[in-house]
C-alpha cells in the first residue's frame, strides 16, 4: 500500500492499535494531525513520550499516580474509614464520577482467574490486609464485576477479611440500570435485580 | 400461529445451494435414503438450537471440501416475520432480524424444534451425557436464563477444577468457587425441578398412549446433594445450604482426585416401566417406545409453555416399528404442533392423520415442492 508516505503509514498503523480506532479513523486522525501547528504537535508528542515514565501505580492503592501516592491517597478530605476494592485502576474514575463515595480505593490488579493462571498470589491481596490493618478502616466495599470470576473474588475477599478483621464487608448491589425501561431488561440483569432486592419501608 | 416459511442453505451437508419454502401444518419430506431428507430436518433443527441432533462436530455439517456453511430461515407469524441467519465455519456469525447477535443465548429458541430421531434411544439406553445434553438443550429453550446460568456454572466448575490441579491447591480459593457454584447451581436446580415436575405428568400420558393404559412410564430423577430423609419440604435456602455444604464435604475427595466429583453437572434421570429400569431391563423395542414417549412429553411441555414461538416437530425414521394403532396415536399427537416435518421414503404408507399441507421431494441435494393435491408449484 503506497497511499501515504511511510511516516504517515506508520502513524496510521500505530493509531489503529488503539481501542475503538479502525483503519479509516486512524487515517482521519493522522491527516488531522498534519494540520496542527508544530508547537501543539510537539506538546502532544511529549505527553505520549513521557507517559510511561511519569505515570505509575500509586504505592498505596494502585491507582494511576505521578508521584509515590495518587491524588486520592494524598487528599486529606477523603474518608479513611471506607475502602473500596476494584479490579483495575480504570474502574476508579467510574466510581468517582458517581459522586457518592469519598473513601479510599484498593486496586487488586485483576481477579481470581484460575483458568488464566491468576491466583491469590498474583493479586495485591497481602497489601490489602496490610492497609486494612494499618488504616482505621471500618467498612470495605467490594466492587469486583458481577460475573463468575468477580463473584468468586468477592466471596474469597469477604471471607478472608471477615476472618482477619472486625470490620463491615459489603458488596455493591446489582440490578437494572437507572432510567431504563424494565420491559427491555435482559433476563440475567433482571435475575440479579431480583436477587439483590431490598425491603421497602 | 407461526411456522417456518422458508429456508436457504449453502454448503450444508449435500445442499450446495438450496432455497425452498414450507407450509404451515404437515410437511412431508419424501425421497430415497441418502438423498438429504435427514439433512434438511437437521438444518431446520440447527436454526432453532445451533446444534445437530445426530452429530456433535459442526465440521461434519459443512459440505465436503468447503470451509463454512450458510443457513437462513424465515419464521412467519400472524403479522410479522423473523429472520435467522447463521454462518458457521472457523468462526460463527449469528444474525437475527438483520442484526448481529453475539451470544447464542440471544439467538436460540426463536422457534421450538423437537426432533424425533432414532438416536433418541440413547436417552434411555445410553450414557448420562446423552440425557444431560437433552436436559440442557431443552431447558435452555424453555427458560431464558437457563443457558447463561449453565455457562456460569460450567465456567466456575472449570475454574474450581483448575484450582484443584495446582501443586498446592488454595483451599480458600476453592471454597470461594464453592459459593459461586452454589449460586448458579441452585438456580439451575430450581428450573430443572420445575421442568421435571411437568414432564412427569406428560410422560405418564404419553406412556399410556404408546404402551397401553396404566403402563406406568415414570421418571427417576437423581439430583446432587439430596437427603435420605427427603427434600420435598426444602426451601430454596435449604437447597443452597445443602449445595454449599455438599461441595465443602466432597472437597477432600476432590483434592485427592483433582476434580469436582459431585454437583448438578452430574444430575441424571432414568426412565422406568412399571418400576423397572428400562436402561437395564428394557428390551430394544421398549426403550425405543419410551424414548418416543419422552419426546412426545417434551413436545407437550413446549406446547403448554404457551410461548409465542412456534413449536415445530421433526420426525425422522422412528415410526417403522410402531403397530397401526400406535402409529395412529403418535401421528395424532404430532398434529398438535404448529408445523411438522415428516421424513418418508415413499408416500404410500402415510396414515390419514398426516394429511399433508405440502410435500417436498428430495433428490440428491435438491428439493422440489409439490402441493398436497399433487399439483406442482414449480
Ligand atoms: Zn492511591
Amino acid at each position: 500500500m503506497d497511499r501515504y508516505p511511510k511516516t504517515i503509514e506508520d502513524l496510521v498503523h500505530s493509531l489503529s492499535a488503539l481501542p475503538g480506532i479502525g483503519r479509516r479513523t486512524a487515517e482521519r486522525l493522522a491527516i488531522a494531525l498534519l494540520d496542527w501547528d508544530p508547537a501543539h504537535l510537539h506538546h502532544l508528542g511529549g505527553l505520549i513520550a513521557t507517559l510511561v515514565d511519569r505515570v505509575r501505580p500509586c504505592d498505596a492503592c494502585g491507582n494511576f499516580a505521578e508521584t509515590a501516592l495518587c491524588r486520592i491517597c494524598t487528599n486529606a478530605n477523603r474518608d479513611t474509614n471506607q475502602l473500596c476494592i476494584v479490579e483495575t485502576a480504570r474502574q476508579i474514575p467510574v466510581i468517582e464520577n458517581c459522586g457518592r463515595f469519598f473513601g479510599l480505593y484498593h486496586v487488586l490488579g485483576g481477579r481470581l482467574s484460575p483458568l488464566d493462571s491468576v491466583d491469590v498470589a498474583n493479586l495485591s491481596i497481602t497489601s490489602l490486609y496490610d492497609r486494612v490493618a494499618a488504616l482505621n478502616i471500618s467498612e470495605v466495599i467490594i466492587s469486583t464485576s458481577p460475573d463468575v470470576e468477580g463473584e468468586a473474588t468477592a466471596t474469597y475477599l469477604a471471607s478472608e477479611l471477615n476472618e482477619r478483621f472486625d470490620i463491615v464487608v459489603t458488596r455493591i448491589a446489582l440490578g437494572v440500570p437507572l432510567g431504563s425501561d424494565l420491559t427491555f431488561a435482559d433476563a440475567a440483569t433482571m435475575g440479579l435485580a431480583i436477587d439483590s432486592r431490598r425491603k421497602v419501608h | 400461529m407461526g411456522y417456518i416459511e422458508d429456508i436457504a442453505l449453502v454448503d450444508f451437508r449435500n445442499y450446495r445451494d438450496l432455497h425452498t419454502s414450507f407450509a404451515p401444518g404437515v410437511n412431508i419430506v419424501v425421497g430415497p435414503n441418502g438423498q438429504g431428507k435427514t439433512s434438511l430436518l437437521e438444518a431446520i433443527y440447527f436454526a432453532s438450537v445451533l446444534r445437530s441432533f445426530r452429530c456433535r462436530r459442526l465440521r461434519n455439517l459443512v459440505h465436503w471440501g468447503q470451509r463454512r456453511f450458510l443457513l437462513r430461515a424465515r419464521i412467519r407469524e400472524v403479522t410479522t416475520t423473523r429472520s435467522l441467519e447463521v454462518e458457521s465455519g472457523d468462526t460463527r456469525r449469528l444474525i437475527l432480524n438483520g442484526s448481529r447477535v453475539a451470544k447464542a443465548s440471544d439467538f436460540i429458541g426463536q422457534v421450538f424444534c423437537i426432533a424425533f430421531v432414532p438416536e433418541d434411544i440413547g436417552l434411555v439406553k445410553g450414557s448420562a451425557s446423552n440425557r444431560r445434553r437433552y436436559l440442557d438443550s431443552t431447558l435452555s429453550r424453555l427458560y431464558p436464563p437457563y443457558l447463561l446460568l449453565l455457562q456460569d456454572y460450567q465456567k466456575a466448575l472449570r475454574s474450581r477444577n483448575a484450582l484443584l490441579r495446582r501443586d498446592a491447591p488454595d483451599r480458600a480459593a476453592v471454597a470461594a468457587y464453592d459459593a459461586v457454584l452454589t449460586a448458579a447451581g441452585v438456580k439451575l436446580l430450581a428450573l430443572r425441578r420445575r421442568f421435571f415436575h411437568t414432564l412427569t405428568d406428560r410422560l405418564a400420558v404419553a406412556g399410556d398412549l404408546l404402551f397401553g393404559d396404566n403402563a406406568a412410564v415414570t421418571l427417576n430423577v437423581e439430583y446432587a446433594f439430596t437427603s435420605e430423609t427427603g427434600t420435598d419440604s426444602w426451601s430454596s435456602a435449604d437447597w443452597a445450604a445443602a449445595y454449599l455444604s455438599g461441595f465443602r464435604d466432597s472437597a477432600d475427595r476432590d483434592y485427592r482426585y483433582r476434580m469436582t466429583h459431585v454437583g448438578p453437572h452430574r444430575d441424571d434421570f432414568q426412565l422406568l416401566l412399571r418400576d423397572r429400569l428400562l436402561q437395564l431391563y428394557g428390551s430394544e423395542g421398549q426403550c425405543r417406545l419410551a424414548a418416543l414417549a419422552l419426546k412426545m412429553a417434551t413436545g407437550e411441555v413446549f406446547l403448554e409453555a404457551g410461548k409465542k414461538q412456534p413449536v415445530v416437530f421433526l420426525v425422522d425414521d422412528v415410526t417403522g416399528e410402531l403397530d397401526p394403532e400406535r402409529r395412529r396415536v403418535f401421528f395424532a399427537s404430532l398434529t398438535r404442533a404448529n408445523q411438522v416435518f415428516f421424513a418418508a421414503t415413499d408416500l404410500t404408507a402415510l396414515p390419514a392423520e398426516m394429511a399433508a399441507a405440502a410435500t417436498h421431494f428430495i433428490d440428491n441435494g435438491t428439493v422440489r415442492r409439490g402441493a398436497s393435491g399433487g399439483e406442482s408449484n414449480e
